[in-house]
């Protein structure tokens, strides 16, 4: 157990930059949840942390050693693959031993260390059978416990939730949650999955292109993003993006001329010009106070989950996506974002939040 | 860098490995005899010379014996896929067929050569078939060889195509056997031209029958043999060099089809 | 559809196979159990006669060590070449094409090639030559060197293919599972002791089956390389029998414990292809 440190780690693959001047300080203890969509990097990243790949520059430590020059067993760190890589040819037991083995444990110490991982992770039953007659769930807790009878000083986890099915998924989520609150250790999850880096992580990464975006608490991520991908990537649905124009005294977004009360005209008229303007679908509220941006909503695209509604309208002919508590059968014509609910960024490529 | 340079040298000395024999045989094939026949050999040849496929082409033996390699392997490859192709689709799509069929065939396929090449030849020479001018009695020895490759190759390529095409067509309208016809067939056409080929190089190639069913009307590879056993190295290798062509067009055609695993089973 | 419409469409097959494969076999069985001054059969009169003739117990001694020596230089070679060749490396592919090329010549051919460089003033012993070293008789009928140089060059042409066997099955050890044994802390050695070489295990053995009982039928190399007599084996004593002493009948009974070895021998093969189906 130990803190990890990325310094500006950057891997080229000829002309493509997989990796681009990641830098990341993960405390001792601390799971952070890598998120991304696929090709931005986060795969890379973990298998040079691993070793099974060299970075180009950069360095990383783990517990203040460095260990990106040192091949991968001699690095402390273990690593759960997505496919889980069991050795189909050997026992639960076998494999699960078989790192100990390969550190010269002797026989009766590696027999107890097996049982005991194992034990904790339920699978005491099915030490003698072979990977190809276990359930997915169990397979994948062989991973882990191979992985975890080293007792690593960092923990790699690479998607591992997309080969199980939907409703495993969520009983899976909340054992890796459980067994991390338990064992502590410095975890790196990687996943395409937002909700999944958002339940579990204590704090989330989100790359994009080989660029780390915002790496923070889940609160943090969510209601502060750092940019506009990071705002659309993070939350279900995503938060609504709008082009708009702000003046002095109004905003304009579409055909959609909305005056600014004067207690706004400080905060929209310091970023002057284009920018865009984002709001959370379940900012939209009935309340009839509400001062900011109305929505004309379209009744026919209602689509009712039980906990909540959601529907489709538009500001200024641009189109949102707005979200309602509980079952709600007829939608009001129209509904208000409050001023204080919406997020500014740049209206440029990068799309940082213009405050702070 | 030492592992590449590991890699280069494994690399290297195995490419020795393999073609400095070819590349030997192909040098004797343009030395003269006498200088073949010196103490120590040469390496390179310094008297290089077309004498020995002159000499060849002269003779009685070769252009005879070219004929005949070649006529025995066509015959044989229109023999052994119409007897093939029929059971080879029944054994892609009914199973307990398919297997009873293959473990047949596997038999074939291992079965000595000489155990039937010797009654072969005594029965041949009852019905006037022994060392026939026509390679007749090899033609039918050779279809034999060639059956099981033909067939494994035939039976993967119809089990690629997916039955549910021929059901299509079906529905469509055609019977059970339009549907071959005008569906599987036409998909398994390189297949079937690899087979093809696969059995006219089985054929070319093929010694031991030949050795024994043709004793004096000898197609190629039998005709190696005695010129090398006779002691013309020259002309030897000049054979060798002419069976060499058609052999490795072939597997250069073939050599995708390797690869992609199509003539697994054959052994070939 | 039906089984039984399925073997009609196999029937030109098996009407050839009857024709060409049956009927030798009866024919050979007996002419192999008749005696042929008398013509009485079965007679056990020519095999009694094989048993007399040193020249055959050493054929079936040969025939019986060959293969084993054959196919284990095969599987050995095979292997190692087949752990090179499916690492990344630039020119791998031409390699590979290169290793292929002994099995694509015509056996014919690759003996003939072979006897060239084994003969007493071949190529090999010229090379010896320029070492310094002296010749050696690789081809002297009955020696252990003969024996050597058989299986070398019989091993050379073969590879190929349980190299080709052997890569197949390589590649289909999925990457992430050397890739995990190298993070447990195996090293090189241990990873193929442990991992590769246990995943290989089936494409090993059916390789072994399939060239074990297909190196039974070796016969030109021996006849090639040492004559009847330098390296015999059943399928050229067989052939002496028949082409050098016209004895039909004591060749077909040679021919006959050669089938018998192989049909023998092909049940195992038979069982695993019949397990993998």
């Amino acid at each position: 157990m130990a803190a990890a440190e990325f310094e500006h780690v950057t891997k080229r693959f000829g002309t493509v930059t997989a990796l681009d001047d990641f830098s990341l300080l993960v405390a001792d203890g601390e799971l952070v949840a890598v998120v991304g969509p696929s090709g931005c990097g986060k795969s890379t990243l973990l298998r040079i942390t691993a070793g099974l790949d060299r970075p180009s520059s950069g360095a990383i430590r783990v517990g203040g050693r460095r260990i990106d020059e040192l091949p991968p067993h001699a690095r402390d760190v273990a690593m759960v693959f997505q496919s889980y890589a069991l050795y189909p040819h050997m026992t639960v037991r076998d494999n699960i031993e078989f790192p100990l083995r390969m550190r010269g444990v002797g026989r009766s110490e590696r027999h107890a260390q097996a049982t005991q991982i194992a034990e904790a992770l339920e699978l005491g039953t099915l030490l003698d059978r072979r990977p190809a007659e276990l359930s997915g769930g169990q397979r994948q807790r062989v991973a882990l416990a191979r992985a975890l009878v080293r007792h690593p000083a960092l923990f790699l986890l690479d998607e591992p939730l997309s080969n199980l099915d939907a409703q495993l998924r969520v009983d899976v989520r909340q054992y890796i949650r459980a067994l991390h609150r338990r064992l502590h250790v410095t975890t790196l999850y990687v996943t395409h999955d937002q909700t999944e880096a958002m339940t579990l992580g204590d704090r989330v990464a989100v790359l994009r292109g080989g660029r780390l975006q915002q790496a923070d608490t889940p609160a943090a991520v969510y209601e502060r993003p750092a940019n506009g991908f990071v705002a659309a990537f993070i939350g279900t649905p995503p938060m609504n993006l709008l082009r708009a124009q702000a003046s002095a005294d109004a905003l304009q977004i579409g055909d959609q001329r909305v005056a600014l009360p004067l207690a706004m005209r400080a905060r929209f008229g310091a970023h002057a010009g284009p920018l865009v303007i984002g709001v959370r679908p379940e900012s939209f509220t009935t309340d009839g106070n509400a001062r900011g941006l109305e929505a004309v909503i379209d009744p026919s695209t209602s689509e009712i989950l039980g906990s909540e509604t959601l529907a489709r309208g538009t500001i200024g002919r641009e189109p949102v996506i707005v979200r309602l508590n509980g079952i709600v059968r007829s939608l009001p014509p129209r509904l208000t974002a409050d001023f204080s609910a919406l997020h500014l960024f740049a209206a440029d490529e990068q799309g940082r939040r213009l405050e702070e | 860098m030492r592992r590449a340079a590991a890699i280069a040298i494994a690399g290297a000395m195995l490419s020795c490995a393999v073609l400095l024999p070819l590349a030997l045989i192909l040098k004797q094939a343009v030395t003269p005899d006498a200088e073949s026949f010196a103490w120590p050999p040469t390496w390179l040849p310094r008297q290089p010379t077309l004498d020995n496929f002159r000499a060849l082409l002269g003779s009685a033996e070769l252009p005879y014996g070219l004929r005949l390699s070649v006529a025995v392997a066509l015959l044989t490859v229109l023999s052994t896929l119409t007897l093939t192709v029929s059971a080879a689709w029944a054994a892609a799509r009914v199973s307990p067929v398919g297997r009873r069929l293959d473990a047949v065939l596997v038999v074939v396929r291992v079965f000595p050569s000489l155990a039937l090449a010797v009654p072969m030849a005594v029965l041949f020479v009852r019905f006037g078939l022994y060392n026939n001018p026509a390679g007749i009695g090899l033609w039918i020895a050779h279809t034999l060889v060639a059956l099981p490759f033909a067939f494994f190759v035939l039976r993967n390529a119809f089990r690629r195509i997916p039955v549910e095409l021929e059901e299509a067509a079906q529905l469509d309208g055609a019977t059970r056997f339009g549907a071959v016809w005008r569906v599987t067939l036409p998909l398994a056409r390189p297949s079937l031209a690899a087979a093809a080929l696969l059995v006219f190089l089985v054929s070319w190639d093929e010694f031991a029958y030949a050795l024994l069913l043709q004793v004096t009307n000898r197609p190629l590879p039998p005709l190696l043999y005695y010129f090398s056993a006779f002691g013309y190295p020259g002309m030897a290798s000049a054979v060798a060099a002419i069976m060499l062509v058609p052999a490795l067009a072939i597997i250069a055609v073939l050599a995708p089809a390797i690869r992609a695993g199509g003539l697994s089973g054959s052994g070939r | 559809m039906r089984r039984r419409d399925a073997w009609w469409l196999a029937w030109p097959l098996l009407a050839a196979l009857l024709l060409l494969l049956g009927y030798p076999i009866v024919y050979a069985l007996r002419l192999a159990f008749t005696d042929p001054l008398t013509g009485a059969s079965p007679q056990l009169v020519n095999f009694s006669q094989l048993a007399r003739d040193p020249l055959f117990w050493q054929a079936l001694r040969n025939n019986a060590l060959l293969p084993l020596a054959s196919v284990a230089l095969e599987l050995v070679t095979a292997l190692a070449l087949a752990l090179f060749l499916s690492q990344r490396f630039r020119g791998r592919a031409g390699l590979r094409a290169i290793v292929i090329l002994p099995f694509a010549l015509p056996e014919i051919v690759v003996l003939a090639m072979m006897r060239y460089i084994f003969v007493p003033r071949g190529y090999a012993n010229a090379a010896l030559a320029a070492l310094g070293v002296s010749p050696l008789d690789w081809l002297r009928p009955g020696s252990a060197l003969a024996w050597a140089t058989v299986v070398l060059v019989d091993a050379w042409h073969v590879t190929p293919v349980v190299f080709l066997i052997l890569l197949a099955a390589l590649a289909g050890i999925p990457e992430e599972i050397g890739e995990a044994a190298q993070l447990d802390g195996a090293g090189p050695l241990a990873r193929l002791w442990r991992i590769t070489l246990p995943l290989l295990k089936p494409a090993l053995v059916a390789a072994l089956l399939l060239r074990g009982v297909d190196a039974l039928r070796i016969f030109a190399t021996p006849l090639v390389l040492t004559g009847v007599e330098g390296v015999p084996v059943l399928s050229s004593y067989a052939y002496h029998q028949w082409a050098d002493y016209g004895n039909d009948a004591l060749a077909a009974a040679a021919a006959t414990v050669l089938a018998l070895l192989s049909v023998t021998l092909s049940v195992p093969l038979l069982r695993l292809r019949a397990e993998d189906a």
